[in-house]
């Protein structure tokens, strides 16, 4: 009987051979790749955006398809409606228990009934699941997301995220269930679903539309070109050339009508959104600084995300004044630090910190923990203050590690964020600088990072109020706010009051406005979910242990509001299509981010790589260990590959002299300790319209007025402070003959010749 | 020529184990694949996620060599690595094995599938032994039996 089985296998049938297709047949095919496009349209009214996505997906198989798409969605945005299209149908999606709707999902897919599943891995990193797609058939699949605008510097920005970029998973693999391509590890246990296939060539089309209402100014978008339209009341954007999912797309712009009343509030009847402007700002400096500056050194930072990482930095330790101590740090999956403790900053230390930044070059893989242990490590001298600035790409898995790290931290430092990308994870970098106390900056390599650091520099301190909260309505995030010069903050409570009056502490005195709520068609219910399950699911994060209390509230906050979480899905099935025969399952490989330099280093060889350089990167999910790092190497291949792939079309950096000036400033404020020098200097700042109030280089005003202050009696000294306090009483640098005299002094000197005779061209 | 892939069906093997046998089978392909290069498909998507775990080591299957073999041959073909990342997405086992097959020039195999079921015929040739025969093959069944029935029994034996 045992050996039955064997014996009743099938005999051979004889002459009965197919004709052969060989692999060429598969490629000749030409098969595309399922996600077929993506169309956005979204409306700004105020400081609310209402996005809908529209993924459209095609089966070019024989077969019945389920497609996965691992995609991002604003991190700070609540999905509150999904559709799932076919033809003239429409099925719209509910949003259920993760559970049951991976339940109803996983049915649908066994009667053989087309089925949509949407997860919110993170706050970012979604996936859709769209299953029994018909052989030849077409299906979409409709997000509507909702997300409030809040003001930086006076700009709003409206950031689109459209592609997960390959982020660095740290640990030791232990399985790998999800559909991505890094397996899951001891640090990271659901990174397999975290990580999208890299798409080797080619993209999928961006069909992207922004409406902004009402008057607007100041547009920009730092990576894509725009084309503008105006309409009546509203203004239409959108990328002016072909865009695929290759890089966040960034709308800044002002609303010209903007009301800087110290608070302001929104409400729908019965949530209420307020807004709350920091007090005018106050240049005071009470104690000395203790700054530390991490800088990413990965892989992935190679090309003009370093560059600029490399200049922010050098911008940002400028601006620290005698008196000040600092560290600098840099890292991949090593440490590297300029000094082992706190060097006070004086002119020796910053020339040969100058020096050693410089020397900084891209290397491994980005293991952010030990980096941020360090800059956190340790209380601040007394008498002083802890900041620490991470700047970074922010591409790392490790969120469930670090956000702890720095939350836990001992000692009062404060962490701003400041990251570089043309896809960044801002997910991470907002989560770490909320916990760290601090503010996140987000900018792209073709930005003005110094101008952006500067900004920066204003609040890179302590903060101009504390203890924000709105009298009598606990907001959806309940701990108090903190306000940073040039960061208004946005508190969203359940309840329509007819009146709020937001107090808080300021450095001496305290704080308190008032503001009516205006009426208006948002669906405010919705972003308060989002803020309270934000909360809520950090929560989760920092005490893992009170997961019992946290998350049946997490649950009826997202059901009640219909919003995606960590334990919530939407699920739709459309139950008139039902398909048979074997389903295709595909990955949708998406884009490599542009300006990633790492992904396109190598020859065009579609051979083995020659062995890379000794430490190149690490895989992106594969064990630092003994194993040598494949993923530079490995990425040999994507060059040839890639014939559509260019170099972003960024503006050529634009010569800033004012930028330079601040950067080559001794740290006394003088420039060679000379006093015609640095006069010329002050004069040539004031010129390009830089006071200790105004423009982006007050600190290098504040401190080069400062050395000459005492050396009034040198005329060149006198000069150049009349010329700074006329201009801060309000008035127009008007260039007189005598200022020729100090066009000798230096390279100082040079730079207030062009200055003003730019000036002068521009009159 | 042997059948080269059929013993590698059921194998199970940490990534250097997939890469020798991957080697073994590909010694006229220009360029050998190596672990890195099998990370690298990975990360595209190209070689899909290992069958499973064992502690910390990922093992992988014969879907896996095939994915292997696909890649390197495509690349010998002269097909860029993103073509052959567009032809191999969704391509089932079966499909993979037929166009590797043809590709290297192996038969398919004598156990390969048959389209119809086909009746045989059962009998009992002495106590306990039961042989089974495909009337489809044997033009005369019955002889046979007989045959195989007297050559087993004690007394009808050739001597």
């Amino acid at each position: 009987m045992i050996a039955l089985p064997v014996l009743l296998e099938p005999i051979p049938s004889l002459g009965e051979t197919t004709a052969p297709r060989g692999l060429g047949a598969l490629v000749a095919q030409d098969r595309p790749l399922p996600l077929a496009e993506v169309r956005v349209r979204a409306r700004i009214v105020g400081g609310f955006a209402r996005t809908e996505v529209e993924q459209r997906f095609e089966n070019p198989y024989d077969q019945p398809l389920e497609v996965v798409h691992i995609f991002p969605l604003p991190p700070g945005g609540a999905v509150v409606e999904m559709e799932l299209r076919a033809g003239e149908r429409v099925v719209r999606a509910e949003c259920r228990e993760r559970g049951e709707a991976l339940a109803a999902f996983a049915a649908a897919r066994q009667a053989g009934h087309q089925a949509g599943l949407l997860e919110a891995e993170r706050a970012d990193v979604h996936t859709l699941r769209v299953t029994n797609i018909p052989p030849r058939t077409p299906v979409s699949v409709r997000l509507v997301i909702v997300e409030t605008l809040v003001p930086v510097d006076g700009q709003l920005v409206w950031r689109f995220p459209t592609v997960v970029a390959p982020r660095y998973t740290p640990g030791s693999p232990v399985s790998h269930t999800g559909p991505g391509v890094q397996p899951d590890t001891d640090a990271v246990p659901d990174a397999s679903r975290l990580s999208p296939p890299l798409r080797l060539a080619g993209g999928t089309r961006l069909d992207l539309e922004v409406t902004l209402a009402g008057p607007v100014s100041a547009l920009a978008s730092s990576l894509h070109a725009l084309r503008v339209d105006l309409e009546e009341g509203a203004v239409r954007v959108a990328p002016s050339a072909q865009a695929t999912l290759d890089r966040d797309f960034v709308l800044s712009f002002s609303s010209a009508a903007a009301d800087r009343a110290a608070a302001r509030a929104w409400t729908d009847g019965h949530f209420t959104a307020v807004l709350v402007e920091p007090p005018s700002q106050v240049l005071a400096r009470a104690l000395p600084r203790e700054a530390v500056f991490v800088i990413d050194i990965s892989g992935s930072m190679k090309g003009v995300k370093l560059a600029a990482a490399k200049r922010a930095l050098h911008t940002a330790l400028h601006g620290l004044v005698p008196g000040d101590r600092f560290r600098l740090i840099a890292f991949d999956d090593h440490l590297e630090v300029f000094r082992p403790d706190f060097t006070p900053y004086d002119g020796h230390s910053l020339a040969e910190a100058d020096r050693w930044i410089a020397a900084l070059a891209d290397r491994g893989s980005t293991e952010m923990l030990p980096a941020l242990q360090a800059a956190l490590e340790g209380a601040p001298a007394p008498g002083s203050v802890r900041t620490v600035l991470f700047i970074t790409d922010g591409q790392s898995n490790d969120e469930d590690r670090l956000v702890p790290a720095v939350a836990n931290r001992r000692g009062d430092a404060l962490l701003f964020t400041l990251g570089i990308d043309t896809a960044v994870n801002a997910n991470l970098l907002q989560r770490l600088a909320r916990v760290g106390g601090g503010t996140c900056e987000l900018c792209t390599p073709a930005d003005d990072i110094e101008s952006v650091v500067a900004r920066l520099e204003a609040r890179f301190g302590s903060p101009l109020a504390s203890g924000i909260v709105v009298e009598g309505y606990p907001a959806a995030r309940p701990e108090p706010a903190v306000l940073f010069a040039g960061r208004p903050v946005a508190l969203l409570l359940e309840g329509a009051p007819e009146k709020v009056r937001v107090v808080g502490k300021l450095p001496a005195g305290s704080f308190a406005e008032e503001a009516v709520p205006v009426h208006v068609d948002v669906a405010l219910g919705a972003l308060w979910a989002r803020e309270r399950v934000a909360y809520l699911e950090d929560r989760l994060t920092l005490r893992p242990y009170e997961e019992e209390a946290t998350r049946p509230e997490l649950l009826k906050v997202a059901l009640e509001h219909g919003i995606a979480s960590r334990f919530t899905a939407f699920v739709a099935v459309d139950r008139s299509v039902t398909v048979t025969g074997e389903r295709v399952e595909v990955v949708q490989p998406v884009e490599g981010p542009a300006d990633w330099d790492i992904l396109r280093e190598l020859p065009s060889s579609a051979a083995s790589p020659a062995p890379h350089k000794a430490r190149s990167l690490s895989s992106w999910g594969a064990p630092a260990a003994a194993a040598p790092p494949p993923f530079g190497g490995a990425m040999q291949f994507l060059e040839g590959a890639d014939v559509r792939r260019q170099k972003a079309e960024a503006p050529s950096t634009p010569i800033d002299p004012a930028g330079s000036l601040a950067r080559s400033q001794g740290a006394d404020g003088s420039y060679g300790g000379d006093v015609a020098r640095t006069a010329a200097a002050l004069l040539a700042l004031v010129v390009l319209g830089h006071t200790r109030r105004r423009g982006v280089r007050q600190r290098a005003v504040l401190k080069a007025a400062a050395w000459l202050e005492p050396r009034r009696s040198d005329p060149a000294a006198a000069l150049a402070l009349e010329a700074l306090e006329a201009a801060e009483s309000g008035e127009a640098p008007r260039p007189v003959a005598v200022w020729a005299a100090l066009y000798e002094a230096g390279l100082e000197g040079e730079v207030l010749r062009s200055a003003v005779s730019a000036a002068g061209s521009g009159v | 020529m042997a059948d080269l892939l059929t013993p590698h069906r059921d194998a199970s093997w940490d990534l250097p184990g997939l890469v020798a046998a991957a080697r073994s089978l590909l010694d006229r392909v220009g360029s050998p694949p190596d672990e890195r290069t099998v990370r690298y498909y990975q990360t595209g998507g190209l070689v899909d996620r290992p069958a499973r775990y064992e502690g910390r080591t990922a093992l992988y299957g014969y879907r896996h060599l095939l994915q292997v073999l696909a890649i390197k041959l495509l690349q010998a073909e002269g097909h860029t690595l993103a073509q052959v990342q567009q032809a191999l997405a969704g391509v089932p086992t079966a499909g993979l094995e037929e166009a590797v097959r043809t590709s290297l020039g192996v038969p398919a195999p004598a156990e390969a599938p048959v389209a119809a079921p086909r009746s045989l015929i059962a009998a009992e040739v002495a106590p306990g032994v039961t042989v089974l025969v495909d009337p489809a093959v044997v033009s005369d069944p019955g002889a046979l039996v007989d045959r195989i029935a007297k050559a087993l029994s004690p007394s009808g034996g050739p001597r």
